[in-house]
């Protein structure tokens, strides 16, 4: 069922991921982001797969949910593998049949992308989604951009419609979810049929789908003005973010893992 | 005719998240075949869950749906007959429109069933009909409609599929009295003319007490009591006890046997009450 989507998803919780100041978490996931494509060699990646593990315990969030999450990405993961696995040129050749030539670089080469997505796709959302609300994820971001400000980029603007964009995310999910029910309670088939028929068969789910997205954009339009919204203009936040000692230290960890993995690259374990 | 019932029926959601929670309990009834079946409950009570256990939708976690004795999941692939036989009506279900116009989309079930051009023409029409569609709004577009007339088509959609057993999920919420007494009467014109078996789930006491014939009371995803109208009404304290106010009729009717006036608690019509009360009188 749709409403098995965890990607994306925020749990509540009140681990020291869920308590970092949400603009220290975003700069730390770019410095994360970059301080994956900087590691190479097993040593590095070892260290990195180790540091995402003990932030996911961190969270408090169980395995089994994380993993769920994961079910996206499997596929690609598994598709960079093989390709890897094959088209990887080395000296250590192990099976070689006819143009099919498989070396060790390759199989490691599709172990540490492996490491690398899964790495990256888990360690983003357990700092942005798992465990910050879209809400304070908003805050931080419209926090973040407010040098922008002077240059009369709309930040305000950008933030309100990305808070709304995620708060009908579930509304949305929930929708299709109802119509796709009815539909087939009147003898629609998703499930089977060829891809051109299958995409056919949404045509009855996309439509009512698109006129409720509508209704609802109108009505909320007609909501926020009728509580006086005007923009950002003099506007003061309820939840006013503040920066302490933590937060910055929790910085530090993540730059720090950046340099530790620049090293570890330098080490190298069994010729990899 | 079809019966249908549950035995044992459990159902739960977000399995293996944070939010786990039960929605059926164990749920065993039956539903006449030829009567109206009211489900009523609070709003949680597993009522809309049930519904999609019902067809198919869903299937329970434990226990089974048995139609005419057999299990409807017995056979995977034949699921969609299921559907087929047990329509049903969604709640607010004029958001599932989409066809150009409404007879296309009144048409969109038989369609499916892959009936006959000159059979979907005389469902489709005969469809219209029972829901209270004008003739000529079926060369209309579904969203130039009103409210009440979208809620019509959708619900001459299901209708158009001549199911067997044909549940309507609060078919009238969110219409006003004049608009919920004509869906009603609709339904229970249907019902006796074509002989179906319909379930209505709400929880309107005096709707049920109207036009229901028989009653299946859910409190917290367990079936707390059931029987005809009668019977159920007649178990004021089990209904207050479980936070349901009872039909105004019926209120009344206990507020007066608690005076000392010796009158049958279990009435729910006014003709019945009027008729109680008159004789009292008269002795």
């Amino acid at each position: 069922m749709l409403t098995d989507i965890t990607l994306g998803q925020y749990f509540p919780g009140n681990s020291l991921l869920h308590k970092a100041d949400p603009r220290m978490k975003v700069v730390s996931m770019l410095i994360f982001a970059v301080a994956v494509f900087m590691a190479s060699g097993l040593l590095a990646y070892l260290f990195l797969a180790a540091f995402v593990l003990l932030a996911c315990f961190l969270s408090g969030i169980s395995l089994k949910v994380i993993l769920k999450g994961l079910k996206p990405v499997v596929f690609i993961t598994v598709f960079m593998g093989v390709i890897n696995i094959f088209f990887t040129a080395g000296e250590r050749v192990l099976v070689e049949l006819g143009f099919i030539r498989i070396c060790a670089e390759g199989l490691w080469a599709a172990l540490f992308i492996a490491i690398r997505i899964i790495s990256l796709v888990m360690g983003t959302t357990l700092l942005l989604t798992y465990t910050t609300s879209p809400n304070v994820l908003c805050d931080a971001i419209e926090s973040l951009l407010s040098p922008l400000k002077r240059l009369h980029v709309p930040v305000h603007d950008f933030a309100m419609m990305m808070t709304i964009a995620l708060r009908f995310v579930p509304a949305l999910i929930e929708e299709t979810d109802k119509i796709m029910s009815a539909q087939k309670a009147r003898g629609a088939n998703f499930e089977t049929g060829s891809l051109l028929s299958r995409a056919k068969a949404l045509l009855p789910v996309l439509i009512p789908l698109l006129v409720s997205s509508i209704r609802r954009a109108t009505d909320l339009a007609t909501a926020m003005e009728c509580r006086c919204y005007t923009g950002g203009e003099g506007r003061t936040k309820m939840r006013v973010l503040k920066l302490s000692f933590k937060d910055w230290l929790f910085m530090l960890a993540w730059i720090a893992l950046g340099v530790a993995l620049y090293f570890l690259s330098t080490v190298k374990v069994w010729g990899v | 005719m079809t019966e249908l019932r549950l035995e044992e029926v459990s159902y739960k959601y977000g399995i293996g998240t944070p939010f786990e929670k039960d929605a059926l309990d164990s749920v065993s009834c039956s539903f006449t075949p030829g009567r109206i079946t009211g489900i009523i409950g609070h709003t949680g009570s597993g009522k809309s869950t049930l519904a999609q256990l019902l067809n198919g939708l869903n299937k329970p976690h434990s226990g089974r749906v048995l139609i005419d004795g057999r299990d409807i999941w017995e056979d995977k692939g034949s699921i969609i007959n299921v559907r087929f036989r047990v329509g049903l009506v969604f709640q607010y279900p004029e958001y599932q429109l989409f066809e150009e116009t409404v007879y296309a989309d009144i048409a969109f079930g038989p369609k499916n069933m892959r009936k006959s051009d000159a059979e979907i023409d005389a469902l489709v029409k005969s469809a219209a009909e029972f829901a209270g569609v004008s003739e000529e709004l079926l060369q209309k577009s579904p969203f130039e409609l009103s409210g009440g007339q979208k809620r019509r088509v959708a619900i001459a959609g299901v209708m158009a599929m001549d199911p067997d057993i044909i549940v309507f999920d609060e078919p009238a919420a969110g219409l006003d009295p004049g608009g919920r007494e004509a869906i009603f009467k609709g339904i229970k014109d249907y019902q006796r003319k074509k002989g179906k078996t319909v379930i209505i789930i709400s929880h309107s006491m005096e709707d049920m007490a109207k036009y229901a014939d028989e009653l299946v009371v859910l409190k917290d995803g367990r079936v707390l009591c059931s029987g005809s109208v009668a019977e159920v009404f007649g178990k004021s304290e089990l209904i207050r006890s479980s936070g349901l106010g009872l039909p105004w009729v019926t209120s009344f009717m206990n507020k007066l046997s608690t005076l000392g006036v010796e009158v049958d608690c279990g009435v729910y019509t006014a003709e019945d009450a009027y008729q109680q009360i008159i004789s009292r009188i008269k002795e």
